[in-house]
């Protein structure tokens, strides 16, 4: 029996580190200390002060002015401001703005493809861009 | 019982003046009473859960307990030392009942840290191994009479005010207990 006794008694000797009982006690202070609760009720105190500050600044000076953002506009404000944009001219401009070459290449595929004439036929240089220019007349 | 205060070496402070001075808000008092008492409570805690990382954490929600309590503290014959151990029990049984975790004494030692110096204080691992086995397999009732008796030295009556017993009914509990332990431990 008193071996036993002995055994369990020998437990009382398991103690915490010096270093967490200190850690410890300033983890608890920092929830109960009263001059810690002060300071945080003066920081949230202060913060509201500054918010109200800035609230009443925007209330009497109005707020600044600033693009609408684009997450603002509603589908309906965007397709109406797709059917103001002319697309007919701005495919013109960019056929305008085509190279020459470019608009040639396509007037001879045009040729050939509706059977009108073909590029085989065409024997001269001055009968050729003459046909171009035809065609090119029609396209643009 | 006095206890020496650090905050003021010329002082030297009775639990009663400083449960008095605490419960009137002053945390230094209660920092003296937690420098005294947080070692026991720990080890009570560790006892009874299974890891270092829960018992810091139950010990804290203990002391929190008991501040935002100690005004409703009254000396009715139960100590301060006694009332501060219900706690942490409560805190124990409520850790158990959120975790609903089957640790016990039996792992308590999965830190290697914490066993190897648990162990620097027993003769051997094995017996040492042994006991705690034995001791987890004791009901948790047992348990509690048996650590508050003599590990941390709370007299009979003290218990039996914290596990709302009589004290013969309290003495007869640990009795068994020891005797459960001697009879796992030396079965002839």
């Amino acid at each position: 029996m008193n071996d036993i006794l002995g055994t369990i008694k020998r437990l009382k000797h398991i103690e915490p580190e010096r270093a967490y009982l200190k850690h410890s006690k300033k983890r608890l202070f920092a929830y109960i200390n009263p001059t810690t609760r002060i300071n945080i009720s003066a920081l949230t105190l202060a913060s509201s002060l500054s918010l109200c500050s800035l609230s009443l600044f925007f209330i009497f000076h109005g707020t600044p002015s600033t693009p609408t953002p684009l997450a603002s506009l509603d589908t309906i404000t965007l397709t109406e401001e797709f059917n103001k944009i002319d697309l007919q001219s701005k495919i013109t401009e960019v056929k305008t703005r085509d190279s020459k070459n470019r608009a040639i290449d396509r007037a001879i595929q045009n040729l050939a493809y509706t059977g009108k004439s073909s590029p085989q036929n065409i024997t001269s240089p001055e009968e050729t861009n003459d046909k171009i220019d035809q065609l090119l007349d029609e396209l643009l | 019982m006095h206890l020496f205060n650090r905050f003021n070496t010329k002082k030297v402070l009775d639990v009663t003046t400083l449960v008095k001075e605490a419960k009137s808000g002053d945390s230094k008092a209660f920092g003296v009473l937690y420098e005294q008492y947080a070692p026991g409570i720990y080890r009570f805690t560790l006892l009874k859960t299974s890891s270092r990382e829960d018992t810091e954490d139950l010990v804290h929600q203990t002391f929190l307990k008991a501040w935002d309590n100690i005004q409703y503290y009254e000396d009715r014959g139960a100590s301060f030392q006694a009332w501060l151990y219900s706690i942490a029990r409560n805190t124990v049984i409520d850790y158990y009942r959120t975790k609903k975790t089957t640790a016990t004494l039996a792992s308590y030692t999965r830190n290697p840290f914490e066993e190897q110096k648990i162990f620097e204080y027993t003769e051997s691992n094995v017996e040492f191994k042994m006991l705690k086995q034995h001791i987890a397999e004791l009901t948790h009732t047992e348990q509690d009479a048996l650590l508050l008796r003599y590990v941390e030295d709370l007299d009979h009556r003290t218990i039996a005010q914290m596990l709302l017993k009589s004290e013969n009914a309290t003495k007869v509990l640990i009795h068994r207990a020891i005797a459960k332990l001697k009879q796992k431990l030396d079965p002839r």
